[in-house]
Formats: structure tokens, sequence, C-alpha cells
């Protein structure tokens, strides 16, 4: 394989990752878990 | 036993008792503002109408005069 | 004679743990308990039934059930009807205990004494718990339990949920056997609620007195001396307002060294990919995609912890209650209450703990008001925007003395909040006027030197969740962003740039159109798709977009001066102002939407803020061409 295909798949690769993390991200927010803004104790030292 | 008064007429710094009636407000007597309690005003604002700072028990709250107005007290300590 | 684990409780002691809602019971109750609980309702209440074993010293077994919080024995609401049920033995769901520990916060004595008060009328057998100590002794103070027995005339110790031995003297208690064979509560001819609880509070005031716990603590000097300043209307609003213009220079002045560290590891990281790799898709990825993107966002690092810094400081150093109680007239004005503040300045960090904590707030309209406007507050997120235009088209100058970026962003901030009390008055005079704001009733803390070790771990916590950010989100979004504007492929002897043949460009070009009379071209039309997920990812967004717009070798050209080449002033200060006023981040939208229950309230606030941001930026676009700097 040269070195463009070789790129090429490499990079699709990462790309597809991405793609899944996001689209992780949007499903577990579906499902109602919390916001991503990764600081729970903000939230829940706040709350009622 | 002196006429009572509330919180917000009291003169500065001078001790008083919550009246047995207790505070009006239910969130006050949460906070502390429970009947025979010791209380004082620390300070007033400048503005008419601006919150007072008042001691209940060991804890210092600021309170708008209207809220001061809901806490009955009976003569001051000495 | 030893005592069997018996779980179904028939053979068992009964304790039951009662007290004031936080007096700290339940950390009490788990730590006595351990794993062996089980939790329950009582019968026809949704009031929660907490049943556990403990073992005293000697080992013996001992039920333990955990009665609601309860201010007194009045049957006031449901939690009282059901605590005072099963301590005089009415309740169905479960027999009388045989002994009743009332557990007291010893830095709230009257109060928990109130309901010992009431259960010696009713002549309960129990036992007095002194939580909170430690507490007590931190402000130089001692309570005396031995004494306090004496004058209540019922045992006193010592407990606390917070640490293993602090059960130690309540088990050694539990072997006295005499505390367990007294007689039931008798029934009473009832007197009325009004003598009852008047009784009680003569009670609680004569023990009190009788222990010597009857004076209020001396009044803190410092607090007090420095409230007579700082509470003035004059003096107060004029230190806070230097405060806050001190914080802002600071955010600029103090980051530019570390600024700069971090730039030049950027460059040097994209430099040295680009020299290793050779020229490709991959390396594009890399070098325009992820060190252009991420880079950019990660450089404005210090500037967050900066700002970060002095919100910490301002929260632990006890001033944040005084200035709520300054700008309560003036928030009073626009129908909010000074309360409001705390909450509204969480946002200066993240909408979302600002919008939660707007829970506690009892009134609705103020409720909803409050989570409407908290996104005008700047949030943090905001901020790698803000610098980065500030710093590419704000001169580095002094005027008056002051730095001329630190007033601009000044300004900005000053802006989101003159445009949430206009917010907040317009829905005051919309809203069923009320008249009441919601109470302030503001305690006000001590003054104390915020401790270096708790600032150090909320910058921590603070530089922690940026990365995590940064490591996240972001880096997805550049990625994402950089296939979509590098796919298709320009193909050989392509007039324009590659970037503007690739979907994202020709979104971009598409998008344009719409933002046109507000002076964006198509490569912030294209950044502010992903901005919607995380404001920072604009820079980002932007960052990977010019480093593909880039022909030749420029690799690692910072971003700041690329647009200041490319855009003209008046876009920059438009775009600016539309960030002041743009729709909040997805994440956002959703915790406001669970918040309400619906999509009505967050659609709205969108769709309101949306067109509020176009409006503000078109006219800032056509003021600054209209003095020239189109």
């Amino acid at each position: 394989m040269d070195n463009d295909t070789l790129q090429l798949i490499a990079v699709l690769a990462i790309v597809v990752a991405a793609a899944g993390y996001l689209l992780r991200r949007a499903w577990r927010r579906q499902q109602g878990r919390g916001p991503a803004c990764g600081n729970c104790n903000a939230c829940q030292g706040k709350s009622g | 036993m002196t006429p009572s008064s509330t919180l917000n007429q009291v003169p500065l710094l001078q001790w008083h008792r919550i009246a047995a009636q207790g505070a009006g407000h239910p969130r006050l007597q949460e906070l502390g503002f429970l009947p025979l309690e010791n209380v004082r005003v620390l300070q007033r604002s400048w503005l008419p109408g601006g919150a007072l700072v008042v001691q209940v028990g060991d804890a210092v709250f600021g309170l708008r005069p209207d809220e001061a107005a809901q806490v009955p007290v009976q003569g001051p300590v000495q | 004679m030893s005592a069997t684990v018996d779980i179904s409780g028939l053979a068992q002691r009964r304790l039951a743990l009662l007290g004031n809602p936080n007096c700290g019971k339940t950390a009490l109750f788990n730590r006595l308990t351990g794993s062996q609980q089980k939790v329950g309702n009582y019968a026809g209440v949704t009031v929660e039934l907490k049943r556990g074993l403990m073992k005293t010293a000697a080992g013996r077994s001992v039920t333990v059930i955990d009665l609601p919080g309860t201010y007194s024995l009045n049957a006031g609401s449901q939690d009282e009807a059901v605590a005072c049920g099963v301590v005089l033995g009415h309740s169905l769901s479960e027999r009388a205990p045989d002994l009743t520990a009332v557990v007291v916060d010893a830095t709230r004595l009257r109060r928990g004494l109130r309901l010992v008060a009431a259960l010696r009328r009713l002549q309960v057998p129990m036992v007095v718990l002194l939580n909170m100590m430690d507490r007590v002794r931190a402000q130089g103070r001692s309570v005396d339990a031995a004494q306090l027995a004496r004058t209540l005339g019922v045992p006193v110790v010592e407990a606390t949920g917070i640490r293993p031995e602090g059960t130690d003297a309540l088990r050694q208690l539990l072997d006295d056997d005499t505390l367990w064979h007294q007689p039931h509560p008798a029934s009473q001819t009832p007197l009325s609620v009004e003598s009852q609880t008047r009784a009680d509070d003569a009670q609680a005031q004569a023990w009190l007195a009788a222990a010597g716990l009857d004076q209020p603590m001396k009044e803190h000097a410092w607090s007090r001396r420095l409230d007579a300043w700082l509470l003035q209307p004059l003096v107060g609003t004029v230190v806070l307002l230097a405060l806050l213009f001190l914080v802002f220079q600071a955010v600029f002045a103090w980051a530019e060294w570390p600024m700069g560290l971090i730039e030049d590891a950027t460059a040097a990281t994209g430099e040295w990919i680009a020299a290793t790799l050779p020229e490709g898709l991959l390396r594009s990825l890399l070098v325009d995609g992820i060190v252009a993107g991420v880079g950019g966002v990660l450089v404005f690092l210090p500037q967050i912890l900066i700002l970060f810094f002095f919100i910490l400081v301002l929260e632990e150093s006890g001033y944040l209650p005084r200035a709520a109680l300054l700008l309560d007239r003036l928030m009073h004005a626009i129908g909010l209450s000074g309360r409001a503040f705390i909450p509204l300045l969480s946002s200066f960090a993240c909408a979302i703990p600002g919008i939660m904590a707007a829970r506690t707030i009892s009134d609705r309209h103020t409720r909803w008001t409050t989570v409407f406007i908290a996104p005008l507050m700047t949030c943090s997120a905001r901020l790698p925007v803000y610098a980065l235009l500030i710093g590419a088209f704000i001169p580095a100058r002094k005027v008056g003395g002051l730095n001329l970026q630190g007033l601009v962003l000044f300004g900005l901030y000053a802006l989101g909040i003159l445009s949430a009390v206009a917010v907040a008055w317009v829905a005051k005079q919309w809203g069923r006027a009320r008249g009441q704001a919601g109470p302030l009733m503001m305690e006000l803390p001590d003054y104390h030197w915020p401790r270096a070790k708790d600032i150090a771990i909320g910058l921590w916590q603070r530089a922690l969740i940026f990365l995590r950010n940064v490591g996240g989100i972001i880096l997805a979004l550049t990625v994402i962003l950089w296939a979509l504007s590098s796919f298709p492929v320009a193909p050989p002897g392509y007039s324009g740039s590659a970037i503007a043949y690739s979907l994202a460009g020709r979104i971009g070009h598409a998008l344009a159109v719409l933002f046109e009379p507000i002076g964006f071209n198509w490569q912030i039309a294209v950044a502010l798709i992903p901005g919607l997920a995380a404001r920072e990812v604009v820079v980002s967004a932007l960052g990977t977009v010019y480093a593909l717009s880039q022909t030749g070798d420029e690799v690692g050209t910072a971003l700041a001066p690329m647009i200041a080449a490319d855009w003209s002033l008046a876009t920059g200060l438009s775009l600016l102002i539309w960030f002041v006023f743009a729709p909040q981040c997805l994440a956002t939208l959703a915790v406001v939407r669970k918040e309400s229950g619906g999509w009505v309230l967050p659609v709205s606030m969108a769709a309101f803020l949306f067109g509020l941001a176009y409006a503000a930026a078109f006219i800032t676009y056509r003021l600054a061409a209209a003095l020239g700097w189109a």
C-alpha cells in the first residue's frame, strides 16, 4: 500500500472514531444522562 | 413587659429577645429566629429601604426591612 | 447474655433517631448501621422509612430507626406527623421505639433543645446526641456534654457520623441497661399547639440559661469593620466595581507569559509533525486539524484559570453574600431578589450550575426569569472567543492607566449583565405582578482568608474540566470539521483554495448569504455551526478553517494575526457582540429542557437569543461601517 492510501486509512479511522464519540454523547444525552460539562460536583453541590 | 416592637425598629447594637410568639415567616424560624432567642441589629443601610444586618444567636443575616418587620421583639436585654 | 442477631426486629431493642433537618442525622445513621440498612415506606404516605442494625460496644444488636427530620412534634407536615407518630407509639407502620436518640446540632442548640423539651414534656425515654461538635470547637467554644446532661436530666454524649470513632460514646452508652427499661409515654391531656410550643420554648430557654449557653457569640470584629464599609451603598458599590475591574485587567495582564509558552509549544508541535510526516491527508489532519484547532483553544487555559481564581477567592472569602446584599435593591427593582445573584454569578463559569442552583428559588416567576437570563451572564466558554477577538482587533494600549483590552472585556461582561437586567425588567412587567420577588434573608458568614489549598484544588478541578472538554468534544468536532473541510478533495488545478471546494466550504458559502448583512464571512459561518455544541469550538474551528485555507508552508501561524489580516474591524466587533447574546450551547439547552420539563422554554430561549444576537451584531456592523471601519 502506498503512502497516500495509508494516510487515507489512518485519517478515516480517526474521523470515524470522532464521529462515534459524538454520536455516543448525543445518545447518552437522549437517555437523560447528565450534560457533558464534566463537572458533576458543580451542580450537585447546589441543587435544592 | 415593655411594649413590643419589631426588629426593624429597635436601636442599633442593642440586644433584644425575640417575642414568645416567634417570627412570622416560617423560613425565618428555620434560619434561627426562634422565640426567646437573642437578636440585635448590627448595621443599617444609609438608603431608605435598604437591607439591615442582624445577628441572631451566633449567625449574621442580611434582611430586608419588611422581613425584619416580621420579627417581634421584647424589651432590651441588659 | 448475648443477643442473637434478629433481623425481624421482634426481640431486638429498638432505638429511634430523631432530629431537625440537616443536623447530620443521616451520616450518623449510616455510620451506625453501615451496610445493614433497609429502606421502605410508612403506610399511606411517601415518607421514607429507614431501618438498620447496629452493634453496641459490648456487641449487642440494636435496631435503629431513622425518622424523618422534623422541627417539632406538632404534626404540621407529613414528615413531622410520621416522626411524632412513631415516637409516641401511634404509628401503624412501626412499633414504638424503646429509646429515642435526639440528634442535636451543637451549633444550633436552641432549635434542638426545643425538640428535646417536647419529648421531655411527653415523657418519651431519650438520650441526646451532640453533633457537629467539631464546628463548635473550630469556633473556639465548647459545649460541656456532662453539664448539659445534668441540666437536662437525660444522658448527653457527643456523636458524629464523619469519623469512625464518632459513634463510640453512643455505643457504650447503649449498654447501660437502665436506659432500656424506662416507662413508655403515658397519654396526656392535650394542650393547644400554641401552649405546647410556648412551653417548649420556655423550657429550652431555661436549659440554655442554666447551662450558661444563653450568651450569643461575640461579634467577629473584622467582619463588622469590613462590613461597615463594604455594605455602605456608595463605598461598597465602588469597591465591587473596582474588584471587577481588577479581575478583567488581570485576565489579560497576567496571562501573557503562560499563553506565550503554550503558543510556542503548539507551533513547535505543528512544525515537528510537518517535518516528520510526508505530505498528505494524515499530515493535514494532524497539523491543520488537530494542532491548529485544539491548540487554538488550549492557549486560553491561563486566562480561564485566572478568572476562576478570582471567582474562587470571592466565594471562599465570604464576600459574595455582601455583593448580593448590595445588589438586592437594584435586583428587586427588576423583579429579582439579591439571592438570585449567586446562581447568576455561577453562570460566569458555566450557565448549567447556575440554572440548577435556581431550583432553590421558591417563586416560580423569579426562578424562570433567572434561568432565562443566566446564559446572558457570560459563561467561561465565551472567554476564548472574546480573548481571541480582542487580541486580534483591540490594540494592547493603555487608556487612562488601564489596559484597553481589559476594559473591552469588562465592557462585554457589563453588556451581558445589562441585557440580562433589561430582560428581567421586561419579564417583570409582563409577568403577573406578584410583588414578591422572593425573600432576601441572606446569611453573612464571617470573612476569612481563603485557604490556599482549597483554591488550588478548585483551580485544578477547573483545569481538568477544561482539558477534558478540549480532549473530548472539541477534539472530536475539530476532526469532523476538518473532514468536512477537506472532502471532497479539490481536483488539481482548481483555482480557489482547496477548502472552498469541500463540503464545509460549500455550506459556508451558502450560509454566508444569511450572515452577510452582519459582516460575517463564510469561514465564520462555518465555524458557528460546531460552535453550537460548545462555544470554545468556534476558536478551534476557525483555527482549522484558516489553516486549511493557507497555501504554502506557513505552518503554525497563530490564528489571531490571520483573522486580523483577513477581517475588517467592523466584522471583528460584530462577531464580538454576536457572542454576547448568542444562543447557548446545546448542553445548556438540554438542561433547561430537563429542568422545565418541556421544549417551550429552551426553544424560545434559543430563538430569542438568536434574534437578539443578530440584531445586536447588525447594529454593531452597520455602525462600525459608517465609522469607516468596514
